[in-house]
């Protein structure tokens, strides 16, 4: 939940380029954008000026930039690592078969085109004359490589839960490759197009070199060196197979984690761009070198019950459904975030057609209703309350601050919330053990929708580990129906249904969506907030 | 003299060992490891997984097989491998150990040229404005905490000059001047507290031994009032003054962390505080057990310092 922090809907952006928000416009677009009505005219306003300044100057090529990341990758290892930093690095290195355009919508990388001949056969039909940047060509051997080991990633890889059901890898003739799959699993496209756990390498890689500090993948930009908790050098691919790209000679990607040094990087120039909280958006908004970039985080905030059966009165559904109707979400929003987040399903907002609207979530799902919330505690019988144990991530602050909104909100109806901030090492591994009573947490992005559904897996360890007591035989079987079902506009409802029994029976109580910025130096064109949180929007940006 | 010497430095040993055990200790205690925080709950890896990783580094073995690998890896000049990046300890610490040394040894100079001609001055032209001057400022300068130092100057910088230190590490065997301009900032804000802290002694002791009456006897058969100051006072004043630079420049090796962060300089307070985020076991460990024996040995040396500046100290 942590690293993760930082994913954003191209569809909300605004002030793309040549445009800084002021602080009124700030709060505004934090009060508009509750409906979609109100994204969508964000959008119009942002995407016209994006693509007539586009069109007015034409991309040069050359320079470096400096770009300052807000924690260390870590490692880079291209399989089974799970933090966003090092995500960060490997979505400019590495490249997947598939690749998400700034809507989400699926288009071609490594792979030329595709079909699907049946629910459990998928041909990938491979670029012709791709190299990686150690000079090999790319070959079909290599994506059956990179495919089998991302199943079981090599230490400190971890075996993650996204992994499609593929039974085996055929290379079908050196730039054809059949998928054949165990059952029928429609989150393949999307696994390979968000390319976070599933970049293509070359084959026998990891038995040639340190893939934690090396790196040899077909993308935009060469690993140079990876100075672990200082800074990662990227230099141009000469060689990429998209020629008109990339445009910068080089990227710099330099650690500083106080947002304060920052903020001073970007006054002075030191840092060509970087992530801000609000309030420095708020300060910088003014300076006239800088341009403003604010989109939407598919990182929602999550309150999470462990539903294990052995009497605790959230076992009830009536209690959980009080405990939302109790939670003011606008006042979480305005206290927590300045007014700058948006109401969340459990599917989050801007990520594609799914979530269920903004307007509904307000008006129903969602609803701050405390007579109601009040009723239902005295359905259920306990309208005395009763007490219980928040935990909350200690840093970032947010995630104790919801918590402690929450605290005095359900006092409303006798709930006596502790809250109990930790320290993060400790909270992940309370979260894993399902060692809580609740947790104030976030969520993070996903491949396919299906993704934020996994936690109810029957099979899953989340499941395992928090849900022992909590059993709904539609969410089980449409959570499968969604996964066979291969075509989008008949997986629509299913995701909306799925959406409606979350927020009707509570056993996760999605909260909110922070709104995300990042600040560039007006030098930097064609910069854009993409949608997983990396900073691929460099791969195209230009330097004026 | 040796003999003296050598006692002092086989003490070091058992310290270093029971503080090992200690550091050990307490690093397992916390809750949750590297395997927790690099999974963080989201991705639903299976316990199996979790456990094969934890097998893969090393983590199964019982606990006191764990120390005494460690304790051998450390007498053998094998230090382990981070278990987050891969990356040898030894090429860790070798990034680390210079950034944060030369931050110390720059605040310590630093604080040395100036706090203690301050104090000196301070104390010779008592209850005078300089001296009140010289006070308020010294009072300040503990009472600022480094962090916001560095914070105002990067403010201050940013806003004024738009000009801040260059953020990627610079060694100074590659760039000489391009090293100093970026630490000079830093080495203030780490030695404003250590800087008005040696003031401040150095001022007290010099009043206590200006009133004294080899002081008087010095004046009395005419020694210039130069003379009377620096090779009378001064040498009697400092070892207080010693004891306090020696204890800090342990405090700044490890305690120097904000603003490392800050600056986004990888020293050994940044590597430490990383590797207790990401419970990096090696490094943590590595890293603490360095910090404590620069501890045990500065001690040493500030003891044996004594006996430079007080030839009365030396042991017989």
């Amino acid at each position: 939940m942590m690293r993760r922090h930082r994913t954003t809907d191209p569809i909300v952006e605004s002030g793309a380029r040549g445009r800084s928000l002021t602080r009124r416009e700030l709060v505004r677009a934090g009060l508009a954008a509750g409906g979609t009505a109100a994204i969508a005219r964000l959008v119009g306003g942002a995407r016209g000026i994006a693509v007539a300044e586009a069109a007015a100057a034409a991309p040069k090529r050359g320079g470096t930039v400096t770009w300052a990341m807000t924690s260390d990758p870590a490692q880079l290892a291209p399989f089974g690592g799970v933090n966003g930093s090092a995500f960060e690095i490997t979505s400019l290195v590495y490249e997947s078969l598939l690749a998400w355009d700034r809507s989400l919508k699926v288009i071609p990388a490594l792979a030329e085109s595709w079909q699907i001949p049946d629910s459990r056969t998928y041909v990938f039909k491979l670029r012709r004359g791709v190299k990686f940047h150690s000079g090999k060509p790319f070959d079909a051997e290599d994506v059956k490589y990179s495919l089998d080991l991302q199943k079981t990633p090599p230490p400190p890889g971890v075996v993650q839960g996204f992994y499609p059901k593929i039974a085996s890898v055929e290379v079908v003739d050196p730039l054809t490759v059949r998928l054949h799959m165990s059952e029928p699993d429609a989150t393949v496209l999307g696994y390979l197009a968000w390319g976070r756990y599933s970049w293509i390498i070359p084959k026998g890689l990891y038995d040639r070199m340190d893939l934690r500090t090396h790196a040899d993948g077909t993308g935009p930009f060469k690993l140079v060196e990876y100075v672990p908790n200082d800074h990662t050098t990227l230099a141009r691919n000469a060689a990429y197979w998209n020629p008109d790209l990339p445009r910068l000679d080089g990227i710099t990607m330099k650690v500083l984690q106080d947002e304060q040094a920052r903020v001073a990087g970007l006054r002075s120039g030191a840092i060509d761009g970087t992530t801000v909280s609000t309030d420095s958006v708020r300060i910088l908004g003014g300076d006239p070198s800088l341009a403003v970039l604010k989109g939407l985080t598919a990182v929602f905030r999550e309150m999470e019950m462990t539903i294990r059966g052995d009497g605790k009165l959230w076992d009830n559904a009536k209690v959980r459904q009080a405990v939302s109707a109790a939670i003011n979400r606008q006042e979480i929003i305005d206290k927590v975030y300045g007014g700058d987040a948006l109401y969340s399903s459990k599917i989050p907002p801007g990520y594609g057609d799914w979530p269920i609207p903004d307007s509904a979530l307000k008006s129903t799902y969602q609803k701050f209703d405390l007579p109601r919330a009040k009723q239902l505690m005295a359905d259920a019988g306990v309208a005395g309350g009763f007490s219980v144990t928040l935990q909350s991530i200690a840093h970032p602050q947010d995630y104790t601050q919801i918590a402690e909104v929450i605290k005095e909100q359900l006092r409303q109806i006798n709930i006596n919330v502790t809250v109990q901030p930790l320290e993060i090492g400790t909270f992940a591994k309370n979260n894993g053990e399902g060692a809580f009573e609740w947790q104030s947490t976030g969520r993070g992005m996903r491949g396919d929708p299906s993704g934020f559904f996994s936690d109810f897996d029957p099979t899953g360890a989340i499941d395992k580990a928090w849900y022992r007591g909590y059993h709904n035989q539609e969410l089980t079987s449409l959570y499968y129906q969604g996964l066979h079902e291969p075509l989008p506009v008949k997986r629509l409802p299913i995701y909306r249904r799925l959406q409606e029994i979350v927020l009707t029976d509570w056993p996760a109580v999605p909260l909110v969506n922070p709104m995300y910025y990042q600040v560039v130096r007006r030098r930097l064109n064609g910069m854009y907030l993409a949608y997983d949180g990396t900073e691929r929007g460099l791969i195209a940006a230009w330097l004026a | 003299m040796t003999r003296y010497v050598a006692g002092r430095l086989l003490l070091v040993i058992p310290t270093l060992l029971g503080m090992s055990l200690l550091i050990f200790a307490l690093v397992r205690l916390l809750p949750g490891d590297v395997v927790d925080a690099m999974l963080t709950g989201d991705v639903g890896a299976s316990a199996g997984a979790k456990a094969a990783v934890r097998r893969a580094l090393g983590l199964a073995d019982p606990l006191p097989v764990q120390y005494v690998k460690l304790i051998e890896g450390v007498l053998s000049g094998r230090l382990g491998a981070s278990l987050t990046s891969g990356e040898p300890i030894s090429g860790i610490m070798a990034r680390a150990i210079p950034i944060t040394g030369e931050l110390a040894v720059l605040a310590v100079v630093l604080a040395t040229a100036v706090g203690i001609p301050l104090g000196v001055l301070s104390a010779v032209r008592r209850n005078t404005w300089a001296d009140l001057i010289a006070r308020i400022a010294g009072l300040a300068g503990l009472s600022v905490p480094n962090f916001w130092f560095a914070t105002l100057a990067l403010l201050v910088g940013s806003l004024v000059f738009h000009w801040i230190p260059p953020v990627t590490w610079i060694p100074p065997w590659q760039d000489l001047w391009g090293n100093l301009r970026q630490m000079a900032i830093p080495a203030v804000a780490i030695s404003v507290y250590l800087m008005a802290n040696v003031m401040r002694m150095t001022r007290g002791t010099m009043l206590e031994v200006l009133g004294l009456d080899y002081i008087r006897t010095a004046r009395a058969k005419g020694a210039s009032a130069r003379s009377v100051v620096f090779r009378h006072a001064l040498r009697n004043s400092l070892i207080p003054v010693i004891t306090v630079i020696g204890f800090q420049v342990g405090n700044l090796m490890g305690g120097a962390t904000v603003v490392e962060v800050i600056f986004g300089l990888p020293g050994m307070g940044y590597t430490l505080v990383q590797g207790i985020f990401g419970r990096d076991y090696p490094v943590i460990e590595i890293s603490a057990m360095f910090l404590a024996a620069v501890f045990v040995f500065i001690n040493l040396l500030v003891d044996l310092l004594y006996g430079v500046v007080d030839p009365r100290i030396a042991p017989a």
